[in-house]
């Protein structure tokens, strides 16, 4: 039931698994909340960077504070679908009665790390999209349900592309967000390093539960996006996309396949989310400019002109977006 | 009432204060339209003069400029949500007062602590603040219709003193045109029956053809051929016999002014074109109505009629007459060019009577100093006799005296007949006039020529001009989908690189000089 204190608790909650996190991850502030942010409106997550910045460590962090249960699959060529979701395997009980059974792969887990998810086969990739999307598993004529929350977090490496299969597009529409984690900056090296030096690891501990983050979940479907709002983002979607006439001349130019609408239920989902962390009953249109590029960098298809002239995706997006006007007065 | 009730009332009088102050600004910006609109009626009459549907006409317009912002202005009036919105933005309030104003009458939980966090942050906007008077665009729209008013009164009040708002605006510009063209006809004439009452020898020197006689305009149409070295030849011829002439004709037609002045006309120098007595008259102070109405009717000098046209002339006019005046003084003033060439062309063929009648001053290259020297022949009968003695002495003496001249040879008549410097002196002018007319077609004619050159080792020296061709230029393109998936990164990094290389500062290398820069070597032409 949404109230001014049951407002100031939600925040609260949020501000102590970011506490507990901030234990061992050092500044990614904005990959932290983006986490959160997916985990708490029921999407996905794709983290891309280099080696080494903390994103395998930043899950089980995640999953530690949360009480949550926690999985970690190591993409690599030769795995198979079978080695995500589960096989039937054969169990010989007392007497020799000899039965079927599901073993549940590392899928059936609240949290699940894909590392590396650039590495497997699209076959093997495959095999989550509908754990993804559906949250069910099917194993022969059996389906089985995933628990709820279930968060995905892929994350892929930019160099050493040799060998790799990227994401297709219809995959990486799956990901609520995108997020680009890059470098820490000196200060936050000095503490990763002071950190590492230190005799005892940080103890984590259970700041919030499985039944609070499904509590969480239900408050933000309960904040108010009004119809401008909800304008914008639609407006900034349909804009990405050449052949809509109220495209931008820069979508036109050069972005050759814009976002679906799954962008635009991303960015309010997530935007409903962030109003909550920053202690807000409703969506405002910063909300949704500050999610933007993580919800929408990754269902836009830049062209090769854009490629040839050094366009990224987040560069196009944010010209796009500085146009779109903000209110419906004229 | 209940808490939520009186907090959706507190809202919507918040949000009612705002909106009534964005009114108010849309209300100053649509008035300024309908002001425009309504400044069109004025403009209209001033144009077409006052009629019988004057009045109704400026009322249609007012009344289409009331209807026009009030259309304006209902069609963009605001709405409650709207303000709202705008105050977000303004205050950076993260769209929580357009929220609450949305969803006023939505009685969830979540709207309702939302709608207590919006009236905190609309109770506390300062309105003035947010909306503050603002000069709307619209009101430069304004101010230029209200000058092409203002400009329009003041041509109509500069045209009829007071304005009678009688005639159309083009009436009265086409009468005023008219009268100043009719002003400067009757000037010219007068002009000209001027001169030819008072230069006789101008008459002789140049006689009119049928056509000019018929419209004196023509001749007065070409300020080159009354360049001085072309008339100053037959002019001193008769300066020893006119010169006391001139003189006391110019007295007796010319009134007090021109034979009070020494530098009038008939003594100071010859009445060639119009130009010239434009300058004339501006030398002596006279303004060119009044030389007019002075020389050419000394009765109406002081009439009335005349006198109120001289006041009535417009300012058209008086920069017409300053506007030739100044060209005719650097016409007279300039040594050479066309004009020069031109009057060297009329000397040479009137060469014969130069050589016989002249004194030695007329010289066909230097207009200005002929000019000067026929105004001396002019003036004293004594100074013609005395060039024509030292012309027939010596015919270099003799171009000294006239300022430095190289092509005329002095002399008197028959001293100096078949004389080589002559005959030159007339080939160079006509090359002159050649040489200016060769130049005048090479600017409109193509074509090809041939060049005669001496036989022998020849190379033919072009500029280099630096350029440099870019990766772009060839013109090809390539799509997404002729890259498989797989290659991508690789054209991605390709591209990388090329870019990376066209930032690394490359070294510069000095571009040799263009005419260093070895040439193919061309055989000779035939």
């Amino acid at each position: 039931m949404p109230s001014p204190q049951s407002l100031d608790r939600f925040t609260q909650e949020i501000d102590l698994v970011r506490r507990e996190i901030g234990k061992v991850i050092v500044g990614h502030q904005e990959v932290v909340d983006g986490v959160l942010i997916a985990l708490l409106a029921g999407g996905h997550v794709l983290l891309e960077g280099v080696p080494g910045l903390g994103k395998t460590t930043l899950l089980r962090t995640l999953g530690h504070a949360l009480q949550l249960k926690y999985s970690r699959i190591q993409f690599t060529p030769d795995l198979m679908p079978a080695d995500i979701v589960g096989s039937m395997v054969m169990d010989t009980h007392d007497g020799g009665v000899k039965n079927l059974r599901f073993q549940r792969g590392p899928i059936f887990a609240h949290l699940v790390l894909a590392d590396e998810i650039n590495r497997a086969t699209p076959k093997t990739q495959s095999a989550l999209l509908e754990a993804m999307q559906e949250r069910t598993v099917t194993s022969g004529t059996v389906t089985h349900e995933l628990e709820d929350p279930f968060l995905v977090m892929a994350t892929q490496n930019p160099l050493e592309m040799e060998g790799t299969y990227p994401l297709p597009e219809a995959q990486l529409d799956r990901f609520l967000m995108k997020i680009l984690v890059g470098y820490p900056t000196r200060e936050e090296l000095d503490t990763i390093v002071e950190r590492t030096m230190a005799a005892e690891q940080p103890h984590l501990e259970k700041v919030v539960d499985r039944d609070q983050i499904m509590g969480l979940r239900r408050a933000s479907r309960e904040v108010l996006v009004a119809p401008h709002v909800r304008d914008f983002a639609t407006h900034l979607v349909m804009a990405t996309q050449p052949e809509q006439s109220i495209a931008d001349p820069l979508a036109k130019k050069y972005i050759r396949y814009g976002s679906s609408p799954r962008g635009a239920q991303s960015l309010i989902q997530s935007g409903r989310v962030l109003a909550l962390m920053r202690g807000r009953w409703n969506v405002s249109i910063e909300d949704l400019q500050s999610l933007a590029l993580q919800c929408l960098r990754h269902r836009i298809i830049l062209n090769f002109d854009a490629h040839a002239e050094g366009k990224t995706a987040d560069a196009v997006l944010s010209e796009i977006m500085a146009r779109i006007p903000v209110t419906t007065l004229a | 009432m209940s808490a939520d009730g009186r907090e959706q009332e507190r809202l919507t009088v918040a949000v009612a204060r705002a909106r009534r102050r964005f009114l108010l600004n849309q209300i100053l910006r649509e008035a300024t339209v309908a002001a425009t609109i309504a400044l069109l009626g004025p403009i209209l009459v001033l144009v077409i003069g006052q009629r019988r549907s004057t009045v109704p006409l400026l009322v249609l317009f007012a009344a289409a400029g009331l209807g026009v912002a009030g259309r304006r202005w209902w069609q963009r009036r605001p709405t409650a949500y709207q303000v709202a919105q705008v105050l977000d933005a303004r205050l950076h309030t993260k769209d929580q007062v357009s929220t609450a104003v949305h969803f006023l009458d939505t009685s969830g939980p979540a709207a309702l602590v939302q709608r207590q966090a919006a009236l905190a942050v609309a109770e506390g906007a300062n309105v003035e603040a947010v909306f503050p008077w603002s000069a709307p665009r619209s009101l430069y729209a304004l101010g230029s219709v209200f000058l092409v008013a203002s400009t329009l009164f003041a041509i109509r009040y500069f045209l009829e003193k007071p304005p009678r708002m009688e005639k159309a605006l083009p009436t009265l510009l086409a009468q005023a045109f008219e009268d100043e063209a009719d002003r400067s006809g009757r000037r010219k004439e007068g002009y000209i029956q001027e001169a030819r009452q008072t230069g006789d020898d101008v008459g002789e020197a140049f006689p009119l053809t049928n056509q000019e006689e018929q419209n004196p305009n023509i001749r007065l149409q070409w300020p080159d051929v009354s360049s001085g070295g072309t008339r100053e030849g037959p002019e001193t011829k008769d300066s020893k016999e006119k010169g006391d002439k001139d003189s006391s004709r110019s007295d007796a037609e010319g009134g007090d002014q021109a034979s009070s002045d020494p530098s009038s006309f008939g003594q100071d120098q010859p009445i060639q074109s119009y130009e010239d007595m434009l300058e004339r008259d501006s030398k002596n102070g006279i303004a060119p109505t009044q030389a007019q109405h002075g020389q050419d009717n000394p009765k109406d000098q002081s009439g009335s009629s005349n006198g109120a046209e001289n006041q009535n002339s417009s300012f058209l006019a008086k920069l017409k007459d300053a506007m030739s005046n100044m060209l005719s003084k650097l016409q007279q003033k300039s040594p050479g060019g066309p004009n020069q060439q031109a009057s060297a062309g009329q000397s040479s063929q009137g060469g014969d009577d130069q050589q016989g009648q002249g004194d030695g001053k007329g010289t066909p290259g230097d207009a200005q100093a002929g000019g000067d020297q026929a105004t001396e022949g002019e003036g004293a009968e004594s100074a013609s006799n005395q060039a024509g003695k030292q012309s027939g002495g010596n015919s270099d003496k003799a171009m000294k005296g006239s300022g430095g001249s190289k092509s005329m040879s002095g002399g008197a008549a028959g001293s100096e007949e078949g004389d080589k410097k002559t005959v030159e002196a007339e080939q160079l002018e006509a090359m002159g006039m050649l040489t200016d007319l060769y130049g005048r077609r090479a600017a409109n004619v193509n074509g090809e020529f041939t060049v005669e050159a001496p036989a022998g080792k020849q190379s033919l020296r072009t500029p280099q001009t630096a350029k440099q061709g870019r990766h772009g230029d060839a013109g090809g393109e390539v799509n997404r989908d002729e890259i498989p998936l797989a290659y991508q990164a690789y054209v991605k990094e390709y591209f990388n690189k090329i870019r990376q290389n066209a930032k690394a500062p490359q070294p510069q290398e000095p571009l040799p000089p263009p005419a260093a820069s070895p040439q193919p070597q061309q055989p000779p032409q035939p």
